[in-house]
């Protein structure tokens, strides 16, 4: 059977198909050294934890451990594949390193304790701030990993039970803009596009998104259309030369910041062009007269200007986008962390709506999570949105949810906007929130402006509760840690970016005394004896399946409906799409079909924000502008970014991720394979910069900011001149410095600024000015990755190779039907 | 209507209401969604200026075109201020009071822009009163350039900048949620 080195080939063989097509099935499989698939005990299923595809795959388990992965061959999703960190990221689990019992911090230590100490400490504080304050000295911060199940819960604990607004989660740094976009566009979120759409689109449009190293087996995807017959036109707009870039029909690649401008300007020639569904915008859009109007004022010229692109690539793009029959449009970070997210992303939309390519084969747009489980942290009202996609500013909904949950609406707080995660940190930091529960996110590396993080979560006024399954930067400054189980060692289910719920069972035990995540909050509600109107339990499940079955009460009737689904017909087969109902338990491929939207005044999930300021549309206001739930056109204005490159700060630095790591690397770090592939922070700038400042490949560099700094070794490569790039995944917790510096800056946050997008809240980690300096000669190479964007432009550096630890098995199954 | 005395008083105002969110957005640089966005708003409401002194000349009114600008050292002692203060939580009643002063302000500009507005039948068809910004620039005198900028899909909405600026402010979260603020006597928990 073939094998094949996964680092250095990432996407792994292909498997070309032809529009139409269904997508060939190839089955990964990799198991640890000595064990061969007669070895395995039982397979258990499960999908994808390290990244937003959600990825269908087993568990291995021999001798009650764990031992490797395999693709799920009938999922829908990725028809047997999975990516580097899918195939590699589960030897996390086994790490010795694993937190295995609760800390108290006593004297300024972190020292072991039992469960009962643990959890008594937090319930005694949250009871005497309650009393002191009210619930707004409570805060929680969850993460975009954890289960469904937990997020409901959770949700339930905060919202309904002690009544605070303070809940979001680290969701808010990577997809709370999709949210915002969709929200805008069309009242309410909700993927419009499926994966499937690849399968039919001829032309995909990829804003800001490096899918390649975001989500590597959709990319696998998009690689065998491109293999195979007739295969579609792929647009890409990044400054950086990513391999979608390299493969596309047309790059562009804008000045960071620019990315209002450069929609605006293939809008308008969209517009200009008569390349518009006029019969569609008619029957099911409102405020085309607006975007035309605004769009009006960016003709090609005025956009090459802004965003330093040459006009005849802004032209050749907007040809192909207003030409393509089945058009797939996709956003991600470059969109959602940059000057003006929200209303970049909504751009992107409109380009799809006034094409009238939506809701059928292949007319799609995906605005994409970065996160296995950030859509249920949507969904479920962990994030600052009410369960069930309901509607703050709508009375009925907050009724419907308080009739739910059998209590009082006026306990449920609903006389503000929840609280963004940036402004939790900021109530922290006066001192009126109290006390913070963080559950499996890192926000010591994570939030931007790492100096001003460390000084607020080390605050001794402010009592900090982290829950996770190693002692990250964030957990050394805890006053409380909890050790938690995590994917293999739960059961729960979690959505993907495409609307596809997944069953992820319990294969393992978790390590000593580690517990899942929804134990422990349904220990914390039980402790804190929550209670509902008539003085029953407010949480009324114990475990998985029982909170599964809850959250159906609570989706029933609004568009993420999950009431067609159970445990028994998630288990065996594929993922299923929701809307899922009783009528329709096969679930929904497509939404959004004939021009039928979720957005009529009393049932949309948001009246929507201004873009350029966050100022919420009244209710009135929503209802004459929208009253029979058409798809709404928001058009904005180029704003320039807060912060622009300056003699002292010549560059624009933008962050982001690679291939082979997730977030602040706490798994993949302890993954060999994916920790050789990229074992460093690396620098990247472009040849003519580093000629500039005589640098060379290798050179160790210091990148600063008015806020820090940071260094690393130079990577030369393609990257757009004036910008510099740093990977974000490289905090402190594998240095001396334990979770700070302990000398040069090694965390990508030390750099970026506190500004986030007025709509969406996202914080923007792709726009801050930054200079570059040498501090020291190096021996020509970097340890920077080959194969990804961060390819380098000279012959020479050793190309990214696994070897044989890195081989996987692949199956491919002939035939492109089955 | 004397639209010349309207056009006076709203150049005023505007350079008042601008004034006001600069300062504002300096006491309280620690708290970043409010500079940033007190500045966005600052800086349209001073792009308004020049439009209304232009329109203004035609009603004998002669205006600065330029906006009234801050003394740069004061702004940086009270930014300095602010860094300091920053971890205390009286900052967030300073800055309730800046947003009440503000939300006072800039509901003046929003009537000065509606008075303005109700001049409009006579005044749209003189070309100086068109120039003055549109509701897609999110300026009251939308109305003021009749149906060019209302659509059939466009809400009456309540115009303005001013009017922006009034929902901005609920929208600057401390303005919303006085329950995050500590209680009386629990100001000075270390």
């Amino acid at each position: 059977m073939p094998r094949t080195d996964r680092i250095a080939e990432p996407w792994g063989t292909r498997t070309p198909y032809g529009p139409g097509e269904q997508w060939p099935v190839r089955v990964d499989t990799y198991l640890q050294e000595g064990t061969t698939p007669a070895d395995v005990d039982r397979w258990v299923q499960t999908a994808s934890i390290m990244h937003s595809n959600g990825d269908a795959m087993d568990i291995a388990v021999r001798d009650e451990q764990i031992v490797g992965v395999r693709g799920r061959t009938d999922d829908r999703v990725n028809r047997g594949r999975l990516g580097p960190k899918d195939l590699f990221g589960w030897q996390a689990n086994a790490s010795s390193d694993r937190l295995t019992r609760p800390l108290i911090r006593i004297n300024g230590e972190l020292v072991e304790t039992d469960w009962d100490t643990a959890m008594e400490r937090i319930v005694t504080r949250t009871k005497e701030l309650l009393d002191e304050q009210g619930p707004s000295a409570i805060g929680f911060y969850t993460t975009g990993q954890l289960f469904l199940e937990e997020y409901y819960t959770l949700g339930v604990i905060a919202h309904g039970g002690l009544g605070t607004n303070h809940v979001d989660g680290n969701t808010r740094l990577c997809t709370a803009t999709a949210a915002a976009a969709l929200k805008e566009s069309f009242g309410c979120d909700g993927q419009p596009g499926s994966y499937t759409d690849i399968d039919h689109a001829d032309v995909i449009a990829l804003y800001g998104h490096n899918m390649a190293e975001t989500q590597t087996v959709l990319w696998a995807r998009i690689l065998d259309r491109l293999a195979g017959p007739n295969p579609p036109q792929v647009i890409c707009v990044d400054p950086r030369p990513t391999p979608v870039a390299k493969l596309a029909t047309v790059h562009l690649a804008p000045k960071p910041g620019t990315n209002v401008a450069l929609m605006n300007g293939i809008l308008h020639e969209i517009v200009a062009n008569g390349w518009v569904d006029s019969d569609y915008i008619e029957r099911h859009v409102v405020g085309y007269d607006e975007l035309t109007k605004r769009v009006g004022e960016y003709p090609l010229e005025r956009v090459a200007d802004i965003c330093d692109v040459p006009v005849v690539q802004l032209r050749e793009a907007a040809r192909i986008i207003g030409g393509a029959q089945r058009l797939l449009s996709t956003v991600l970070q470059g969109f959602y962390q940059s000057n003006q997210a929200t209303a970049a992303a909504v751009q992107v939309n409109n380009v799809n709506i006034i094409r009238g390519m939506l809701g059928k084969p292949g007319c799609g747009v995906l605005q994409m999570n970065g996160q296995p489980t950030a859509q249920n942290t949507r969904e479920c009202g962990a994030d600052g949105d009410m369960a069930g996609f309901r509607n703050w500013s709508n009375d009925s909904h907050v009724a419907e949810l308080a009739t739910l949950w059998n209590i009082d609406p006026m306990r449920i707080p609903h006389y503000a906007p929840p609280t963004h995660a940036m402004q939790m940190i900021r109530f922290a930091e006066e001192g009126s929130l109290q006390m913070l529960w963080v559950s499996g996110t890192n926000p010591a590396v994570s939030l931007p402006e790492l100096a001003r993080i460390r000084s607020i979560l080390s605050q001794e006024r402010l009592f900090l509760v982290v829950q996770d399954i190693f002692l990250t930067e964030t957990a050394q400054l805890a006053d409380v840690v909890l050790p938690a189980a995590t994917w293999g060692e739960k059961t729960g289910t979690f959505t993907n970016v495409d609307r596809t719920v997944h069953l992820s069972e319990k294969a393992v035990e978790p390590p000593g005394q580690a517990r899942p995540d929804l134990e422990i909050f349904l220990d914390y509600a039980h402790r804190m004896g929550l209670r509902d109107k008539d003085n029953q339990p407010l949480v009324k499940w114990h475990d998985a399946e029982s909170a599964f079955e809850a959250w159906k009460d609570c989706s029933r009737g609004r568009p993420c409906d999950y009431t067609g689904m159970s445990y028994a017909t998630l288990r065996g087969g594929s993922g299923i799409q929701w809307p899922c109902t009783e009528e329709q338990p096969e679930g929904t491929e497509r939404i959004y079909v004939d021009g039928k939207f979720w957005s009529a005044p009393d049932y949309c999930e948001s009246y929507g924000k201004d873009l350029l300021t966050g100022a919420p549309v009244e209710p009135v206001e929503y209802r004459a502008m929208n009253p029979s739930g058409k798809a709404i056109l928001k058009a904005a204005a180029y704003q320039p970014p807060h912060e622009v490159p300056s003699s002292e700060y010549p560059f624009s630095l933008i962050t982001g991720r690679t291939l082979y790591h997730f977030h602040t690397r706490t798994k993949t770090a302890r993954a060999p394979q994916l920790q050789r592939a990229a074992p460093e922070v690396w620098v990247e700038c472009s040849a003519d910069d580093a000629a500039a400042a005589a640098l060379f490949e290798g050179d160790l560099v210091e990148v600063s900011t008015p806020r820090g700094s940071v260094q690393g070794r130079l990577r030369i490569s393609g990257i757009r001149d004036g910008v510099l790039f740093l990977p974000f995944h490289y905090g402190y917790w594998d240095t001396d410095g334990g979770h700070q510096p302990a000398g040069a800056g090694r965390a990508a946050n030390e750099l970026t600024i506190t500004d986030w997008d007025a709509a969406s809240k996202q914080p923007l980690f792709k726009t801050a000015a930054a200079a570059l300096r040498k501090v020291a000669a190096g021996d020509g190479t970097s340890q920077a990755p080959t194969n990804t964007a961060s390819a380098p432009v000279h012959a020479g550096a050793e190309a990214t190779r696994g070897g044989a630890a890195a081989e996987v098995t692949e199956e491919i199954t002939a035939g492109g039907a089955s | 209507m004397k639209i010349g005395l309207v056009l006076r008083e709203l150049h005023r105002s505007e350079n008042d209401l601008a004034h006001e969110l600069l300062q504002a957005s300096e006491h309280n640089k620690v708290d970043q969604e409010m500079y940033h966005l007190a500045r966005d708003l600052a800086g349209w409401s001073q792009q308004h200026i020049p439009l209304i002194a232009e329109a203004a000349r035609r009603y004998g009114e002669d205006l600065d075109a330029e906006p009234e600008s801050e003394l740069k050292i004061a702004e940086r002692v009270r930014e300095k201020t602010s860094d300091l203060i920053g971890h205390h939580g009286e900052a967030s009643w300073l800055m309730l009071r800046d947003l009440r002063t503000i939300y006072t302000k800039a509901s003046g500009v929003s009537t000065d822009w509606e008075m303005l507005a109700q001049a409009a039948p006579r005044a749209s068809s003189t070309p100086s009163c068109s120039r003055l910004p549109n509701s897609a620039t999110r300026i009251p005198c939308a109305r003021c350039v009749g149906p060019t900028a209302s659509s059939r899909s466009r809400p009456p909405r309540c115009w303005s900048a001013d009017g922006s600026t009034a929902t901005a402010v609920r929208q600057i979260p401390c303005a919303q949620t006085p329950r995050n603020l500590p209680k009386q006597g629990k100001l000075h928990r270390p």
